[in-house]
């Protein structure tokens, strides 16, 4: 692990350190990671018992947060770190951020399912399943470019959150074709609405992790003009 | 208080001004350190150095023991005139008149006598504190009391030291604390009031405390000097500079804002140094 393609520090208790609150934010990726992937199994099985799973691993991913703040403010106090062992630092504290909220928005999707599995299910689950898959498919993406310091990996993660933002439109029109034609399903519709949008908040924050990634190995922020549908 | 009949002796003033361009954004500069290379003897210890001393901001120079930091520094008061066999090559123009420092067409004098200079010990002379803050006052040839004591003070007070050695003003400087010389010896070095303060690691020698007294002096005296400060300390550079030059071997590998420099450094060398991944 550690930080490939840099050299190591004079002090190795400074790598080890450092390695250590990478491998913690890795940690709480592949929790996060879980979360998610359990929250839909959840909402596409009605199974109870995942979603329970989920809500309570909640309180694994915050006690992760509280680590790494701590080793993070530990590693300022005492390292005094500058250039790239900085951004390093400053950027976990900011992408622990992240996965902590990505995780709460997992616990949403697990809460709503929980309602959902005790409603009539009136339309064929296609849209949020597939959602779901691209927002882990970048998480996964994201992750690995974290652990390999990799931006370009970063970035062709980042470019994906196009597609779930389209998904996520064309599911909001769908379901509010649904709701004028039978307003019965209102309250089911909400549920899969608030899921939709909780998705659509995991892919932006894997997106800021991505620009974080990128940020740590470059020191500047990726070109928002590069993405195609925005700046041509 | 300028050192005016010194500027008289002929100085090599350059009639050209190949540096009139407006380089390095809208910040007036000070000294420009054109293609120095530096020789002991036959040992060459600085090589083509090129870089501007901006006027009223703080230069940190940093590296590696035997970089050359010190030597650099030296250059620009001189010093190295006090041995033979030293030589010299390239251009440092001291503005607004374009002088060449290293000249041997101009006297040495002229930009000692505008360029003041604290070492890394504290080395008060053996004399009272009055007269050492006094002592350069005097080589210049004043001898009315009345602004002997006016200097002496505003220098102590400028020093950041007037409070602690006001009622022993006679009292020996030896009988300072190590950080309290060293606030003496930037006095001194303050009370001629020169246009360039070069500072060669001034807080080594000293605690914590000490070292905060003299880095807040730092940030005062850059509203009226400009300050070249050579530190092992890279936080020290990083708070009180403005901009940084990073030197290895001699050579200037990277010279930037200080910001820059410490946050996102352009070359590799510079980034396995300042995060300790040297050697």
């Amino acid at each position: 692990m550690g930080d490939p393609g840099i050299r190591r520090h004079t002090v190795h208790s400074f790598d080890q350190e450092l390695d250590r609150l990478t491998r913690h934010i890795l940690e709480m990726g592949a929790l996060v990671e879980r979360q998610l992937q359990r929250a839909i199994h959840a909402l596409v099985e009605r199974d109870a018992a995942a979603a329970e799973a989920v809500i309570a691993e909640d309180d694994a991913v915050d006690e992760l947060e509280e680590t790494i703040d701590h080793e993070a403010i530990r590693i300022l106090a005492t390292r005094q770190p500058l250039a790239i062992d900085l951004r390093m630092v400053a950027m976990a504290l900011k992408i622990s951020n992240d996965l902590e909220r990505m995780s709460d928005y997992a616990v949403n999707i697990a809460r709503r399912a929980q309602s959902l599995a005790d409603q009539p299910r009136f339309k064929p689950m296609v849209t949020i399943p597939r959602m779901a898959q691209v927002c882990q498919e970048m998480l996964k993406q994201v992750l690995d470019a974290y652990a390999a310091r990799d931006p370009e990996r970063a970035f062709a993660a980042w470019q994906r959150d196009e597609e779930v933002d389209q998904l996520y439109v064309s599911l909001f029109r769908e379901l509010l074709t649904y709701i004028i034609e039978d307003p019965r399903k209102t309250s089911a519709c909400i549920d899969l609405m608030f899921i939709a949008k909780n998705l659509e908040r995991i892919g932006d924050h894997t997106t800021n992790i991505a620009e974080k990634i990128h940020y740590i190995v470059h020191g500047n922020r990726i070109n928002r003009m590069v993405r195609p549908e925005e700046g041509g | 208080m300028k050192a005016d009949a010194a500027l008289a002796t002929t100085p090599a003033v350059r009639r050209d001004s190949p540096h009139a361009e407006p380089a390095a954004a809208t910040r007036p500069v000070k000294a420009r350190v054109e293609r120095l290379s530096f020789w002991y003897g036959s040992k060459q210890a600085l090589f083509d150095i090129t870089m501007p001393i901006h006027e009223r901001c703080v230069t940190a120079l940093i590296g590696p023991s035997g970089c050359g930091k010190s030597t650099f520094l030296r250059c620009f008061n001189r010093m190295h005139d006090l041995y033979p066999n030293n030589r010299y090559a390239g251009h440092i123009w001291l503005e607004p008149e374009g002088i060449d420092i290293i000249s041997p067409k101009t006297d040495p004098m002229v930009p000692r006598l505008r360029i003041g200079m604290v070492f890394q010990k504290p080395n008060p002379f053996p004399k009272s504190i009055y007269e050492n803050v006094a002592a350069g006052l005097r080589i210049r040839g004043v001898r009315n009391r009345a602004i002997l004591d006016e200097q002496v003070e505003k220098s102590l007070r400028r020093a950041a030291l007037w409070d602690e050695v006001k009622d022993r003003l006679h009292a020996s400087a030896f009988d300072l604390s190590g950080g309290q010389q060293q606030r003496l010896c930037i006095a001194r070095a303050l009370a001629p009031e020169p246009e360039v303060l070069l500072l060669d690691e001034p807080t080594s020698a000293l605690d914590p405390i000490a070292t905060a007294h003299i880095e807040e002096l730092v940030d005062e005296l850059r509203e009226s000097y400009t300050i070249v400060i050579v530190t092992h300390n890279m936080q020290q550079a990083a708070r009180v500079s403005q901009f940084t030059g990073f030197f290895h071997l001699g050579k200037l590998i990277e010279f930037g804002e200080t910001e820059q420099i410490f946050t996102t450094p352009r070359e590799s060398m510079t980034q396995d140094y300042i995060t300790g991944r040297f050697g």
